[in-house]
C-alpha cells in the first residue's frame, strides 16, 4: 500500500513536464553524491537536496522553459523531452548504468506494531507522513501566501495577472522551484526504498502522471488518493506475478479513465 | 455591393513545376534498386520508414492538434500483427502485411474512446500509457514473446532472394504513401475542417464542424498507416521484441524529425528525416554523447527557430513545394493573401467567406 507514498509526491505538479521523472532520479543521484561527500544519513540531507533542486528548477525555468511558453503545448513538451534525453545520458555518462541505492541505516528495516496487531515498517510510515506534510505545506503555500495568490491568479488568467503587476516569469520560476523541492523529497525516498539507475525516469513519470489522473486533475488531495489506488493496484498485480506490477497499474488507470474520466476526486464543474 | 472578380487558388508556380519533378523523382526511386548496391538500399529503406513515421505524426500534431506520445503502439502492433499472422497463424506474408494496417485500425478504434477523453498534455501521456500497456501485454504473452528473446520473422524467406528490393519498394510505398495521403487529406474538405479545428476548436465546432468525428478519423487513418509502416519496419529489421518495437524512442524519432523539419508543413518531415538520418548515420558511434548532443541541439533549435528548418525557410521566402493552403486571388493575377507569413488561420477564414 505504501508504494503509493512515492508516486503521490511526484503527482503534485500539474504541468505536463516530460523531464519530471528524470528530475526525481537526478535528486536521488545528487543525494548519493552528498552522502558520499559528507557521510550523513540521506534523510538528514533532504533539506539540502531540496534547496539545491529548488535553485536548479528556478534556473531551468527562467533560462529555458520560460522562452517556450505561449507557443502552444508542443514546444514545451518537446523541450522537456529533449532535457530528459540530456539528463538521462549525462547521468549514464557520469554514474554508468549500474544500479545504486541510498542507505538510511536501521530505520529502513525496523517496524512498529499498531494497536490492531498490524505490523507496519517505520519507513513506509515515514514516507506516508512525508507525503501528508508535503501536501499540507503545498496547500498552505498555494492557499495562504502571496506567492500562492500569484499562482492561482496566473492559472486563472495569465494575461490579466501580468497586467495586474504580477511578475509572471519570476512566478513561473518559483513554481518550478517548489515543484523540484517536492521532487527532491521524492528522490531521496525513492533512493532509500529501491535501487535506481539513470534510465528509470520515464517509468516514474508515468506513475506520477497516472497518480494525477486517477486522483483528479487539479485536486491536491486527489493526488494522495490516486497514489494509494495506484500503489494498491501495483501491489495486487505484483502479488500474482511480478511482471504484472506495471500492467495492473496501467489497467486501473485506464479503468478510471473509462469510468470516471475526471478522476476520483475531481472538482465539480460549473 | 459590388462583386470583385476573384478565384481561389491552391497551387503555386513552384508547385506546378514540382509536379513534373516529383513524377521524375518517384520514377528514380522506384528504379533505384537496379542501380545501387544493397547496403545503400537498406539505408534508403530506413530513411523512407523515417519519413513515413514523421509525416504521419505531422498529420496528427501539425495539422490536427493531436499530440500523441504513444504512436509507437501502432508500430509495435503492426509489426506484431505481421509476425503473428505470418509466422504463428501461417498466412501468406503479403496478406499478413496488408492485415497489419487493419489490426492497427481496429485496436486504435477500440482504445480511442478512452484517450480522447483527455486533452492536451494529459492526452499525450495517456497515449503513452496505452502504448506501455500493449508493450507489457505482449511481453507477458508466451506465444508472442517466447522466452523473452527477440524472435526472427521466419516467413521473411518466402519473399525470395530479392527481398531487399521488395522491402525497399514497400518502404518507398509507405514513405511516399504517407506524403500523398497527407496532401490528399489536407486538400479535401476534411483538411479544411482540420486546420479550423487546430486553430480554434470552439469556433470550428460553432461553424458546424463535427470536431470529434474529424479528429477520430485522422487518428484512425494515421494509426492504420503507422501499423503498415511498423510491418515494413519489421521486414527491414528481421527480428522482433516488445521493448524495441513499443519503445517511446520511436515516437521520439517522429517528434524530432517533425520538429526539426518544421511542424505543420508537408516538406518539413522530409527535410527533418534527411537531417536526422545523416546525423544518426555519422554520430551514433558516439553513444551517450550522441544523445546528449541531440538533446542540446533540439533545445537550441526550438528556442532559436521554433518553426523548424523548413518552417523558417518557408516563413522567409514564402516557398511552398506542396501547397495545401487556399489563396484568394482578387482581380488580375494579384494575390492579396500571398504574403510570406504562414497563417492558415486567416486562409481558412478567407475561404469561409
Amino acid at each position: 500500500m505504501f508504494a503509493a507514498g512515492l508516486a503521490l509526491v511526484f503527482g503534485v505538479m500539474k504541468i505536463i513536464n516530460l523531464v519530471h521523472g528524470d528530475f526525481i532520479i537526478l535528486s536521488a543521484y545528487l543525494t548519493l553524491v552528498l552522502v558520499e561527500m559528507t557521510s550523513i544519513s540521506p534523510l538528514l540531507l533532504t533539506p539540502l537536496v531540496m534547496v539545491l533542486m529548488g535553485f536548479f528548477g528556478y534556473l531551468i525555468q527562467r533560462g529555458i522553459l520560460n522562452f517556450t511558453l505561449g507557443s502552444g503545448i508542443l514546444i514545451p513538451l518537446v523541450v522537456t523531452f529533449a532535457m530528459s534525453l540530456v539528463i538521462q545520458n549525462v547521468l549514464l555518462e557520469v554514474f554508468t548504468a549500474d544500479t545504486q541505492g541510498l542507505d538510511a541505516g536501521a530505520i529502513e528495516l525496523s517496524s512498529v506494531t499498531l494497536p490492531l496487531g498490524v505490523t507496519v515498517g517505520w519507513f513506509p510510515l515515514l514516507t506516508f507522513a512525508f507525503a501528508v506534510v508535503v501536501l499540507g505545506a503545498l496547500q498552505i503555500v498555494i492557499g495562504k501566501t502571496g506567492l500562492g495568490r500569484s499562482f492561482r491568479a496566473i492559472s486563472d488568467d495569465n494575461e490579466m495577472a501580468s497586467l495586474m503587476g504580477i511578475r509572471t516569469r519570476h512566478v513561473f520560476g518559483m513554481a518550478m522551484a517548489i515543484a523540484l523541492m517536492v521532487t527532491a523529497v521524492g528522490g531521496v525516498i525513492l533512493g532509500i526504498r529501491t535501487q535506481f539507475d539513470p534510465a528509470m525516469g520515464p517509468t516514474r513519470l508515468i506513475y506520477a502522471f497516472e497518480t494525477v489522473v486517477i486522483g483528479g486533475i487539479g485536486s491536491l488531495w486527489g493526488t494522495l488518493v490516486g497514489g494509494i489506488v495506484l500503489g494498491i493496484a501495483q501491489g495486487v498485480g505484483a502479488f500474482f506475478d511480478p511482471s504484472w506490477r506495471e500492467l495492473a497499474g496501467n489497467l486501473v488507470f485506464l479503468a478510471v479513465l473509462a469510468w470516471r474520466p475526471r478522476g476520483l476526486l475531481a472538482r465539480r464543474q460549473t | 455591393m459590388t462583386t470583385v472578380e476573384h478565384r481561389v487558388e491552391l497551387g503555386t508556380r513552384t508547385s506546378r513545376a514540382l509536379g513534373v519533378v516529383s513524377a521524375l523523382l518517384i520514377g528514380v526511386l522506384v528504379l533505384l534498386p537496379f542501380v545501387v548496391e544493397r547496403s545503400f538500399l537498406v539505408s534508403l529503406t530506413e530513411l523512407m520508414i523515417l519519413i513515413a513515421l514523421g509525416q504521419l505524426w505531422n498529420l496528427l500534431a501539425g495539422y490536427s492538434g493531436i499530440f500523441s506520445f504513444g504512436q509507437q503502439a501502432y508500430v509495435g502492433i503492426g509489426a506484431y500483427a505481421t509476425f503473428a499472422l505470418a509466422d504463428l497463424v501461417g498466412l501468406n506474408i503479403w496478406l499478413a502485411i496488408a492485415l497489419s494496417g487493419v489490426v492497427a485500425l481496429v485496436i486504435a478504434y477500440s482504445t480511442a474512446f478512452l484517450i480522447f477523453r483527455l486533452e492536451g498534455g494529459y492526452f499525450a501521456v495517456a497515449t503513452w500509457v496505452v502504448a506501455e500497456t500493449f508493450r507489457l501485454l505482449v511481453k507477458n504473452n508466451d506465444r508472442l514473446n517466447p522466452g523473452g528473446t527477440p524472435q526472427p520473422l521466419r516467413t521473411l524467406a518466402s519473399l525470395g532472394p530479392d527481398r531487399f528490393q521488395i522491402i525497399y519498394w514497400l518502404a518507398v510505398a509507405v514513405g511516399l504513401g504517407s506524403v500523398i495521403l497527407t496532401l490528399v487529406f489536407l486538400r479535401s474538405r476534411w483538411g479544411l475542417a482540420l486546420s479550423a479545428i487546430r486553430d480554434d476548436e470552439e469556433t470550428a465546432a460553432a461553424s458546424g464542424i463535427d470536431v470529434h468525428r474529424v479528429k477520430m478519423r485522422v487518428y484512425l487513418l494515421v494509426a492504420a498507416m503507422t501499423g503498415l509502416t511498423g510491418s515494413v519496419y519489421l521486414l527491414n529489421n528481421v527480428s522482433i521484441d516488445p521493448d524495441s518495437y513499443f519503445s517511446i524512442g520511436l515516437t521520439a524519432q517522429m517528434v524530432v524529425v517533425v520538429v526539426v523539419g518544421g511542424l505543420g508543413t508537408v516538406e518539413g518531415p522530409i527535410v527533418g528525416a534527411l537531417i536526422y538520418f545523416l546525423l544518426d548515420e555519422n554520430l551514433s558511434v558516439l553513444g551517450t554523447w550522441w544523445f546528449i548532443t541531440l538533446g542540446v541541439l533540439l533545445i537550441v533549435l526550438l528556442l532559436v527557430a521554433p518553426r523548424g528548418v523548413w518552417g523558417t525557410i518557408q516563413a522567409r521566402t514564402g516557398l511552398r513545394l506542396f501547397p495545401t493552403q487556399r489563396r484568394l486571388i482578387v482581380g488580375e493575377n494579384r494575390s492579396v493573401h500571398d504574403g510570406p507569413t504562414d497563417d492558415i488561420r486567416s486562409e481558412a477564414e478567407w475561404t469561409r467567406e
